[in-house]
């Protein structure tokens, strides 16, 4: 199963954090620390798969972005760096060339759609069509309030409520 | 389909997210936080009729300003409002909120787990699922315990649809990690395993993660998965990537898929019917032949995920083991991925050839890539690459090749990485030991390895190496020779001048003759080392000078010196201080006999497992356990050191054994005694032996001492039997006056056993003082008994009487011809009651009868033994008595206690000593617990110093049964469903004392091929560890 995935840009600032088990703050805190700096100091050519504390970590950078899940010792790298790459095709697919200010400014939406594709850390539906047809299923429903909210948002561009 | 142009609903939230980007510094970003939390909290609280899209952008702030790192203390119970929203993004965002943060306020689990109970028997499909999510995402004990019953249904109920059923799956999947034992759903099984069936690809896809661990879990339960895992697979593998639409990845058909059913099919063996098993051999030749075909794209993600399903193939190819021919073509395959240009693929293949290496089929297949993976070694840019190629060669290594392999990474190490020297340096000491054809060579690597590595050299190692010096002869002045030379460096590691200061200690003597290391440049050069070192290996440098002056009394005033400076004397660590102040006493107060008996050479170490090996097992378990299984294969090579470890006969002390068992210094080891013991029941053979017999056992005892006067060579009369002997003793003991000195010298002696132990006690290297410690107070015991003059002593053998009582706590103790002795015990928490029975088999009767026990100085307040019953003082004929001791257990003891029995018989004294069945284990409670509970558990216990291994030789034919009884017998819970092999065994046990009590995991992994078990004990104790580990070894 996988147990984590993060990502985090160049700079160290992590932009989703999903944990497929039961872990402190704390501890959290130290894995992010430790395991980001581990992966922003490894050069462009080596390989995407690390031996670290319990867990193997694969990673891979799009642009500014670094994905990153940790699995456990008989999981399958390869298959995981495709997990992660699947994700990626449906964040883009999602959002229309996907870049690193969705993701920022649109959190909760790299949220949903991650747990449309796995959960327990595991995939839940591989298939990039079902999950992006499940995210704009819950969006269709978004929709029907949205005119009543519509009047709303020329208050809140100038910050008053 | 930007997701702004439709998502845009929170404009506020957007503006804040950029302000917070905005900020220049720390500070800035902080204060415009502060200000964002202060209005959403009057907002919260002030305002009652908030509405629902208000309290969610607020409560998505308050999400976005916990991912930022910040705490959050409030807000929950919005966030809990929102849940029971009828608007679903509102709902949504609650639950997003309440799956980050629900571990930090739990108090309103309640209400949580009421609104996911409304949406989870919603109609709406839409928030079946998020409730389903939320339950997998927070996955506690409490989500596990309100929805274990009801998440299944969803499962397998036939309204559900294709999304719910998935979700469903993996919740429940989640659940049963939290709460293993209770989720079994053995009821569902099979219902489970038909979700493989499914017509969904998704549905499948997510079921197989569920029947995965419940496989693991409970196998048999769910065996039948294994015939429609191999159709599925079989149906996957032989399509065309246009036959799956969406399921097909880049040309590659369900890799997701595909890769969790050859994982499932590793939990289970081969199939034993002939069709499944010739499917799944096809499966995996197809998925080998596809590796062999052109491409059919050149993106990456193509080969990734085909290989993917081929390493995955491989794993289940090296799981079977029995395909000699799929195991080399996956073999072949991997030699290729060695040279690829994609540094994942040569990760990998040097990864899976690790497994490779160790079956016997493609073991050798392996080896002809030696070349490839040493050069790899050097040419990787890459770490994390070279430390597989380390990992591969260690794998790989053999008789054959083992001196080009050790001698590629001594070299390597000179530039190997920081981050995994160390490991490499136990590699190297590992694979040195292992296949030494010739010590020189093993005592060259491990001394190279600390000039080229020293900081790196763990205790483990060179501990290990002075463990083999003194149990091979031949090594021994072969390596104070070399240890000499390398000292003479310049410069040389302090780990250097441990082993040398150790093994000059011992051997010094044996290249004294040359007068260029003659007694006097030895000492100059360790003494030369002296002031640079650390106070341990000073500690260490001093007990050597008082060895030396042993070995070498020409040199004894200059070392005298040494001791007596004040730099020693009165040095600030207390540790040093003392050394100094004893050794020198003990140089100038003990007669050259008494110093040669205190430091006669160390006896040879028992055979036991490598504690380099142990400590690699606990660095890189994978890596060292496949050697392991390599060990056991190659256990009766004659070329494994640890088979050379036949005990050395080191000649019997110059005096008799009386005298250095009060010192308790230099004991022969273990060995020589129980050859004392088992001598002694060879004599007796369990009927009343005459008094003469017992004389003779001493006396050739004696006899058996080179260069002692055969005193009591004359056979003694029965009347002048105790005064005759003890003059013999006397006459044996130059320099005591027994008994009248005895008194007097044992303090010291015993305050020297102390230093003695503290001397060669460096962590693990030693572990004589403390059982040496034990049989010296047992033999004192003995000798005084031969002084009183009892006349019969027998011990039931330890053989026989472990099997009788160490598993069950009744049965007859003693038996000759005068007296049969029942036993039955009775024991709780740390309290136990002895019955013993004795019955008078003469028709005469037995008078002056007596029943003690006695405690060894060891066993003094750890065991606390009180008559309750005493047995009267005469027995009549054909009678029998009873006679009851309580008992409690204060702290952890190690060996019995011993009974002593005293009566007349026609005028005639006996005696006999026995041993009663009271021994730590007895003082076990059995716990129960699951899996997860256990591991952790065994996790925990992870120092190396609670852990205690045994391998040994299978003495009954193995058979799980009685072995679960045994352990049973033995006091421990055992547990099933816990170890993925369902042949191992584990059990969890407390030892209950008064002052303290210790838990205590136990596993035990027989291996029917081999006849041999390795039994593991962790305990929070280690003394009790080891103790355990002793008691039960060889009793299977």
């Amino acid at each position: 199963m996988m147990k984590f995935m993060l990502l985090f840009s160049r700079q160290g600032k992590v932009r989703l954090q999903k944990w497929f088990y039961a872990i402190g703050d704390k501890e959290k805190k130290k894995i992010l620390r430790d395991l980001v700096a581990l992966v922003l100091q490894r050069r462009p050519k080596m390989c995407n798969f690390l031996d670290w504390k319990d867990f193997k970590v694969v990673y891979k950078r799009y642009a500014s972005l670094f994905f990153c899940c940790a699995i456990e010792d008989t999981d399958n790298e390869l298959l995981a760096l495709e997990v992660i790459h699947r994700y990626v095709e449906i964040l883009d697919k999602y959002f229309g060339s996907v870049c690193e200010l969705d993701i920022i400014f649109n959190f909760e939406k790299a949220y949903f759609i991650l747990d449309e594709f796995l959960l327990a850390g595991e995939i839940q539906e591989s298939s990039k069509n079902k999950v992006l047809r499940a995210v704009e299923n819950s969006d269709a429903l978004q929709e029907e309030n949205q005119e009543a909210e519509a009047t709303r948002s020329i208050l809140e561009e100038f910050g008053l409520t | 389909m930007p997701a702004v142009s439709r998502g845009d609903a929170m404009r506020g939230l957007a503006v804040f997210i950029s302000d917070i980007r905005n900020c220049k510094s720390k500070e800035a970003e902080s204060k415009r936080i502060n200000k964002e939390l202060a209005n959403i909290r009057s907002k919260f609280k002030g305002d009652k009729t908030l509405d629902g899209y208000s309290k969610k952008k607020y409560v998505c702030k308050l999400l976005f300003i916990f991912l930022l790192g910040h705490d959050i203390d409030f807000g929950h119970m919005e966030a809990v409002n929102l849940l029971s929203s009828n608007k679903y993004t509102e709902k949504q965002i609650g639950y997003l909120f309440i799956s980050v943060l629900v571990s930090s306020n739990s108090d309103l689990m309640k209400l949580i787990i009421q609104n996911i109970k409304n949406d989870i028997s919603s109609p709406k499909p839409v928030h079946v699922n998020l409730a389903l999510h939320c339950i997998a995402n927070i996955g506690s004990v409490e989500m596990a315990e309100a929805f274990g019953s009801e998440v299944p249904k969803l499962l397998v109920s036939a309204q559900a649809n294709e999304s719910v059923k998935q979700s469903a799956a993996l919740c429940l999947l989640r659940l049963f990690r939290t709460m293993p034992d209770s989720m079994t759903y053995a009821e569902w099984a099979s219902r489970v395993i038909h979700l493989l069936n499914d017509q969904h690809m998704g549905v499948v896809t997510a079921a197989v993660s569920l029947i995965h661990s419940l496989s693991q879990h409970s196998p048999n339960d769910y065996k039948g998965c294994v015939s429609l895992a191999v159709s599925r697979l079989s149906r996957i593998v032989t399509s065309t990537y246009t036959d799956l639409l969406d399921y097909t990845y880049y040309f590659v058909p369900a890799p997701w898929l595909s890769v969790k059913l050859l994982r499932l099919l590793q939990c289970y063996p081969v199939p034993d019917e002939p069709a499944i098993r010739g499917r799944l051999v096809e499966c995996l030749e197809t998925i080998l032949n596809k590796c062999q075909e052109p491409p059919k794209s050149k993106k990456v993600q193509h080969s990734n995920a085909k290989n993917a399903v081929l390493f995955e193939a491989i794993n289940l190819i090296i799981h079977i083991d029995s395909e000699p021919n799929l195991l080399v073509r996956a073999c072949n395959q991997l030699g290729q991925f060695l040279q690829h240009r994609e540094t994942n693929l040569r990760y990998l293949a040097l990864e899976s050839m690790c497994l490779l290496a160790g079956s016997e089929f493609s073991a050798d297949a392996v080896k002809k890539h030696r070349e490839t993976v040493i050069n790899a070694l050097k040419t990787e840019r890459d770490v994390s690459v070279r430390q597989r190629a380390v990992d591969l060669l260690y794998a790989m290594c053999d008789k054959t090749n083992s001196e080009e392999i050790v001698a590629e990474m001594l070299d390597y190490l000179k530039i190997a990485d920081y981050a995994i020297r160390e490991e490499m340096v136990l590699k190297v000491a590992i694979l040195s030991e292992k296949y030494a054809s010739d010590y020189t060579w093993y005592v060259d690597t491990i001394l190279q390895l600390i000039r080229v590595a020293g900081d790196y050299v763990s205790e483990e190692v060179w501990h290990r190496v002075i463990q083999i010096v003194i149990n091979r002869d031949d090594a021994q002045g072969y390596a104070a020779k070399t240890v000499f030379e390398n000292l003479q460096a310049p410069a040389c590691h302090e780990n250097m001048v441990k082993v040398g200061g150790y093994i000059l200690g011992e051997f010094g003597n044996l290249i004294a003759g040359d007068s260029r290391s003659s007694p006097l440049v030895q000492f100059n050069l360790l003494h030369s080392k002296f002031h640079l070192c650390s106070p341990a290996t000073r500690a260490l440098l001093l007990s050597t000078y008082i060895k030396f002056i042993n070995l070498f009394p020409e040199i004894k005033p200059t070392i005298q010196n040494v001791l007596r400076n004040n730099n020693q004397l009165r040095n600030a660590d207390v540790e040093l201080q003392q050394r100094a102040l004893e050794y020198s006493q003990l140089s100038s107060i003990t007669s050259q006999d008494v110093l040669a008996t205190v430091l006669e050479e160390m006896p040879p170490f028992p055979e036991r497992e490598s504690s380099i090996l142990a400590k690699l097992k606990k660095k890189k378990p994978a890596s060292a356990q496949a050697l392991e299984k390599d060990e056991e294969k190659h256990k009766k090579s004659p070329a494994s050191v640890e088979n050379h470890v036949e005990t050395k006969e080191t000649p019997p002390p110059i005096t008799n054994s009386n005298s250095v068992d009060l010192l308790g210094l230099g004991t022969p080891a273990a060995a020589p005694e129980t050859n004392n013991t088992n001598a002694l029941w060879d004599v007796f053979g369990g009927s009343p032996a005459p008094e003469e017999q017992v004389i003779d056992v001493n006396m050739s005892k004696t006899e058996e001492n080179p260069g002692v006067p055969a005193a009591g060579s004359e056979p003694p009369t029965t009347a002048a039997n105790e005064t005759q002997y003890l003059t013999n003793i006397e006459s044996l003991l130059p320099g005591f006056d027994i008994p009248n000195q005895l008194s007097s010298e044992q303090p010291p002696a015993v305050e020297l056993l102390n230093i003695g132990s503290n001397t060669f006690d460096e962590g693990t290297l030693v572990t004589q003082p403390a059982p040496e410690l034990i049989s010296g107070i047992g033999d004192i015991d003995f000798a005084q008994t031969s002084q009183v003059g009892s006349d019969v002593c027998a011990d039931v053998s330890d053989s026989d009487w472990f099997e009788k009582f160490l598993f069950k706590n009744s049965g007859v103790l003693f038996e000759n011809d005068l007296l049969q002795i029942g036993v039955k015990c009775e024991f709780k928490d740390q309290y136990g009651r002895v019955g013993l029975f004795f019955g008078n088999k003469t028709p005469t009767q037995l008078n002056h009868f007596s029943a003690s026990v006695t405690l060894t100085d060891d066993q003094q307040g750890k065991l606390v033994v009180a008559t309750q019953k005493e047995a009267p003082s005469q027995i009549d004929g054909g009678a029998q008595v009873q006679h009851f001791l309580n008992m409690e257990c204060v702290s952890l003891f190690s060996d019995a206690p011993v009974l002593r029995i005293r009566y007349n018989h026609q005028g005639a004294p006996h005696s006999v000593s026995l041993k009663l069945p009271v021994l730590i284990n007895k003082f076990f409670e059995g716990t129960d617990m699951d899996a997860t509970n256990f591991f952790g558990r065994w996790k925990q216990l992870g120092q190396p110093a609670q852990e205690c291994q045994k391998i040994f030789q299978a003495k009954f034919p193995i058979d799980a049964s009685s072995t679960k009884l045994k352990l049973t017998g033995f006091g421990i819970a055992c547990l099933s469903g816990i170890d993925p092999n369902p042949e191992n065994m584990v059990g969890a046990g407390i030892v209950k004392t008064k002052d303290l009590q210790v838990g205590c995991l136990l596993r035990l992994e027989p291996n029917q091929a081999a006849r041999m078990y390795r039994l593991t004990i962790r305990a929070s104790n280690g003394v009790l560890s080891q103790t355990l580990c002793d008691l039960l070894e060889d009793q299977f």
